[in-house]
């Protein structure tokens, strides 16, 4: 056990590399093996990442689990991994939805070696992101998720998938054309030439001026698309829509998160001055996602755009959270990317399989699916409950702490944003009214319900939300020391 | 057993119920009926036990913390007193009896499993409701209430209705719950907290801070913040206890299964509103706006209520509006000041319209119908237990003396009566009296006493699959029907466990107020006899002669209307705007960007076509300009 101990961070990163170098290995016509080794690569991930949390020492506000090796000395960079409060609620994210999202395509019959394939890579690039501690293999890593993104979205998509997958991928290139001069940046202004963010983060006591603005901004919004802060939000809900099932639940659950992460992660804990200047705007951005996202929500038709809507709403709770610079806010911040991926994962897993037997999404012919389909309903209604923050279930805790936070620091942005709760009432009630009340339809009413074993991944998800909800501490925990940390740079 | 043990089997009892059915146990609906029915009964122990295990005038705290951030802490547990543990036993026993009655009511229905989960859900949460010890654990169980509630309204969710009520009063609810939301917040903020500690709204500190005087402060715009916040909070009251303007949820909640209407939308769930009042009262009262404003709403919708209540003619209905009209006179006792007033006509309301709503279960079952038209002409007086069921509760409700209604009522308008510049307060709420006195008979009348007299009503089907059921419920309508025949004398009991003297419940039989209300009284139930009940009475009601009057009244005074506007005109219109701003403004440019530049490209591509006299005139052309530039120079 003592490697695990030392590298630990490797192994999880290594669990999708293993599986991608297998799946290239097999033969394309061996669908059986294929699924094996993706469920297996996916289960070790997801297995090592709760280890990870066991074993985490949450009264630490410092890293742990670091691994440093030099790799270009004379730039100042090294491979260096390691977790804190702010990380590793995103590592076990990104196992459990890695996990279920397998488990959720279990059925796909269509090029299932690339499939896979092309998800390992995503997701070691995601793993990578939230463990990696130097900003130069972060960024690698971030554009090792975002890049096959375009693949899975116009090879296995529907609704105007190709539109939809390039006009995703400009999107976050675009990002990424800000982020990277940004993070040379961030190397080459704070005068300790090295890419290494603790050391960023420590050696930055001068002062950054007004480059640390600049370089915020750029970091803000470069990072910000992905998250979907409001105006770029557009590509993601048609990406979400165009996506098959398990993409938009890595893609809503986790890569959305990569973006907020950034915006913590570098721009906050690196240029803590320069988060308190632009907070204002940051806040009044994250208001405009909540509400607008919800009010746009509530305007759509197809299941997906709803959802990814949401999306954009949800993520608005995020920023808001960052925005208000408290630890309670913080917290309720890196908790609600938690909460809303989990949260995401179920809702996508829910219409995957309402899609796969009704081969519609659009919301007027559907009706009446609760009784055809109980388990599949009862799953989104979940969801459903949870994204509209009902009590004991996980996202109502992360947005309790939010808008009280809030509400201390920006009153009338919190009191903007807790009128949100009513829109996105209204807009899940809403859907869920006219989707799974009502009288059953006769077209639906031979379809199958998931099959128990197709609902194991569906009650992790469900399962997650409710242990987190229940016992808000075990996520709490665990953030708060590295929160605590973070806030005081703040000033807070 | 210690007092915790009790408080914690009370509320997990049933929710071990829900989780067991919710895993699976619901493949077995008789299991699940058995189960719920033996933690029903656990959980009425269990508050019974915390009633009498406390000493008057003792409030035992225990808690832990459940949710703590470097900012504030959420603690769980409960706050053991006079108040929350009579509340209890209200729920306790009314959850009990109105589960065995459904053993009987849902007998055949298919996803009865499903429903007895949800109840012991919300059992489970109406209880945390009331023995919480932190004002967030409240909030908590106040939104799973409402939760609950969602999902027992859309039960028989394939009926359109069924689900739009349930929606309508999730958001309706949700509304006011946001203002409870923000005032609880803001309480947090400001209440004061010792070096050190960490801030929480524990209930008990809250009523410390209120009444020494240390909660002080101002809001924006020059609001006292006392004032500010007990508005705040009034306003989720005003949504769960459905009180104007967002009282129209509940008449159309009766689409849920009648047991549900019973227990929750009448007996203990909209009385979390009015428990909430009584709970934080020193906080409402600090404020002479906050009092007066709930004094105001209260009678207002007593009134409005009332109104509506003398025209409807399906039962459940009726009753329903009845419900928002008793909220009221609760709430007005509460903010005249009397919090054993107030508590009291909840206990008595929570007896005497569970057995109207249970009645009105019994009568359905047998007409297939809500009518009370339907019901006099098919059922009448049929059923014994229905009809004693009906005449006990009506009578109660009325206000007829030494009933339940009148003990408690009274208590009411004596209070507003000897209330300094409390007298149109008073009047008004006499007028409701009447009111109140006339709809009860007019239902009274409509079903005992039908059009044409007494029918024969030998094609009463009950064939022997619905005997054994009829005859549960039947059983506990009569057992009910006795209770609330003695509750209205426990009067001197309830004062004494909420630590009040036993005075404040005393009646002055020979007194003008007595008096008052018994005019009220012959005056509603004798308008109501001559329009419903007497030989050759027309059976139409005095106001059907006011078309307009009574055309307003049957639609609530257009407050649904009202809101209905609000969802489909403003909301819509909100939508309209963001799609038109997302598609048309945002999206689009971001589309036009792209385009654009493929555009541009495709345009500097066309530049390289290979012909050298394009090459050469666009050279001399840039030539010629850059020329012209140097020369003005």
């Amino acid at each position: 056990m003592s490697f695990l101990d030392t590298h630990l961070l490797t192994t999880i990163l290594l669990c999708p590399v293993v599986g991608f170098v297998a799946l290239c290995c097999i033969p394309a016509d061996r669908i059986r093996a294929l699924r094996g080794v993706a469920l297996l690569s996916s289960f070790a991930a997801f297995a090592l990442s709760i280890l990870l949390w066991m074993r985490f020492d949450s009264s630490k506000a410092e890293l742990q689990f670091v691994e440093r090796v030099p790799w270009l000395p004379e730039l100042g960079i090294g491979y260096i991994v390691g977790v804190d409060g702010l990380s590793l609620p995103m590592v076990l994210l990104t196992g459990i939805v890695f996990f279920t999202g397998v488990l959720t395509m279990w059925e796909l019959e269509t090029r299932v070696k690339e499939y896979f394939a092309f998800t390992m890579a995503l997701v070691t690039g995601v793993f990578g992101v939230f463990i990696a501690q130097d900003l130069f293999f972060l960024f690698l890593f971030y554009e090792l998720a975002v890049l096959p993104m375009y693949v899975l979205i116009a090879v296995w998509g529907s609704t105007r998938r190709e539109y939809a997958a390039m006009k995703l991928t400009l999107f976050l290139l675009a990002g990424s054309a800000l982020l990277f001069p940004a993070l040379i940046g961030l190397s080459y202004y704070s005068g300790v030439d090295s890419f290494d963010m603790q050391m960023l983060a420590n050696g930055s006591d001068e002062g950054w001026g007004g480059m640390g603005l600049v370089l915020f901004l750029m970091i803000y919004v470069g990072f910000g698309v992905l998250a979907g802060i409001f105006p770029f939000h557009t590509w993601s809900p048609i990406g979400h829509v165009a996506a098959p099932t398990a993409v938009s639940m890595l893609h809503a659950g986790v890569l959305m998160k990569l973006g907020s992460y950034g915006v913590l992660r570098v721009g906050v804990t690196i240029l803590p001055e320069a988060m308190v200047e632009w907070a204002p705007l940051i806040a009044t951005l994250a208001v405009c996602n909540i509400l607008y996202g919800a009010f746009v929500a509530l305007g759509q038709t197809d299941l997906k755009y709803v959802v990814g809507y949401s999306s954009v709403s949800h993520m608005g709770i995020v920023m808001l959270g960052l925005a208000t610079m408290t630890p309670a806010g913080i917290s309720g911040a890196v908790f609600q990317m938690f909460a809303h991926g989990v949260m995401t994962a179920l809702f996508f897993s829910a219409i995957g399989h309402i899609y796969d037997r009704t081969h519609t999404r659009e919301i007027s012919k559907l009706g009446g699916l609760f009784h055809t389909m109980p388990r599949a309903s009862t799953m989104f209604i979940i969801a459903g409950l949870a994204g509209i923050g009902v009590p004991c279930l996980a996202s109502f805790w992360a947005e309790l702490l939010v808008f009280i936070a809030a509400v201390k620091t920006w009153p009338v942005h919190g009191v903007l944003a807790i009128f949100g709760l009513v829109v996105s009432a209204l807009f899940v009630l809403r859907v869920v009214q006219r989707t799974f009340f009502g009288p059953a339809k006769s077209e639906w009413k031979d379809l199958d319900d998931l099959r128990p074993w197709m609902t194991t991944p569906r009650l992790i998800l469900a399962a997650t939300l409710l242990v987190f909800g229940l016992v808000p501490g075990l996520m709490l925990d665990t953030i708060e020391a590295t929160v605590i940390a973070v806030t005081r740079a703040l000033g807070g | 057993m210690s007092l915790e043990a009790w408080a914690i089997l009370s509320i997990g009892a049933p929710l071990l119920t829900f989780f067991t059915i919710l895993l699976g146990l619901g493949r077995w609906p008789t299991a699940a009926v058995a189960l719920s029915i033996i933690t029903a009964t656990i959980a009425c122990v269990g508050t019974w036990m915390l009633a009498l295990g406390i000493e008057a005038g003792q409030v035992y705290d225990i808690y832990v913390p459940w949710a703590s951030t470097p900012d504030f802490t959420v603690h769980f547990g409960f706050r053991l007193a006079g108040l929350s543990t009579a509340m209890g036993v209200v729920v306790g026993t009314i959850h009990l009896l109105v589960q065995l009655y459904s053993v009987g009511y849902m007998a055949h229905d298919p996803a009865k499993a499903r429903y007895f989960g949800t109840m012991s859900l919300f059992a489970t949460a109406m209880l945390t409701v009331v023995l919480a010890a932190d004002l967030a654990q409240t909030f908590i169980a106040w939104e799973l209430v409402g939760l609950a509630s969602y999902l027992l309204i859309g039960f028989w969710g394939h009926k359109p209705e069924a689900a739009q009520a349930a929606k309508k009063a999730f958001i309706m609810t949700r509304f006011g719950d946001i203002g409870l939301f923000i005032g609880l917040v803001l309480l947090l903020l400001n209440l004061p907290v010792e070096s050190g500690a960490s801030r929480g709204l524990l209930i008990s500190s809250v009523l410390e801070a209120v009444n020494d005087g240390s909660l002080q402060g101002q809001l924006p715009y020059g609001i006292d913040l006392v004032t500010g916040i007990g508005l705040l909070l009034f306003c989720g009251i005003a949504g769960k206890s459905a009180q104007f303007p967002l009282h129209t949820w509940l008449p159309d909640a009766m689409e849920g299964p009648t047991p549900v209407s019973s227990l929750l939308h009448s007996a203990t769930m909209v009385a979390a509103g009015v428990y909430l009042f009584a709970l934080l009262q020193p906080l409402f009262l600090a404020s002479q706006v906050t009092s007066t404003v709930a004094l105001s709403v209260a009678v207002g919708t007593a009134i409005l209520s009332a109104g509506v209540a003398m025209v409807v003619l399906d039962m459940k209905r009726v009753l329903a509006w009845s419900s928002i009209s008793q909220l009221s006179f609760m709430l007005m006792g509460l903010a005249a000041g009397s919090q054993v007033a107030g508590f009291f006509h909840l206990v008595t309301h929570a007896g005497f319209k569970c057995l109207l709503f249970l009645t009105a279960g019994i009568l359905i079952h047998l007409a297939h119908s809500g009518s009370m038209v339907d019901m006099g002409r098919k059922v009448g007086s049929a059923s014994t237990a229905a009809t004693l069921g009906l005449v006990v509760g009506a009578a109660s409700l009325a206000g007829v003396p030494a009933l339940a209604g009148f003990m408690s009522k009274e208590v009411i308008l004596a209070k507003l009566h000897h209330h300094q510049g409390f007298e149109g307060f008073y009047a008004l709420a006499l007028l409701g009296s009447a009111m109140t006195a006339y709809y009860a008979t007019r239902m009274v009348c409509l079903i005992l006493r039908p059009a044409g007299g007494s029918q024969d009503h030998e094609d009463l089907d009950i064939d022997e699959e619905h005997e054994g059921p009829l005859a549960i419920m039947s059983l506990v309508v009569m057992a009910l029907a006795v209770a609330t025949l003695g509750i209205g004398w426990a009067g001197p009991m309830v004062a004494g466990h909420l630590g009040a003297a036993s005075e404040s419940v005393a009646i002055h039989w020979v007194s003008p107020g007595v008096a008052m209300a018994m005019v009220a009284l012959a005056l509603g139930a004798g308008l109501a006899w001559r329009d419903f009940g007497a030989e050759g009475a027309e059976r139409v009601g005095f106001l059907h002669s006011y078309p307009g009057v009574e055309h307003m009244l049957a639609n609530g005074w257009y407050v649904d209307r009202f809101w209905r506007w609000i969802s489909d005109r403003v909301i819509d219109s909100f939508i309209g705007l963001a799609l038109l701003i997302d598609r048309g403004v945002v999206d689009e440019n971001v589309d036009n960007l792209g385009y654009g530049t493929k555009r541009g490209a495709i345009f500097t591509a066309g530049l390289q076509n290979g012909r050298l006299q394009v090459y050469l005139s666009a050279t001399l052309a840039l030539l010629a300009v850059g020329l012209l530039l140097l020369t003005r120079t």
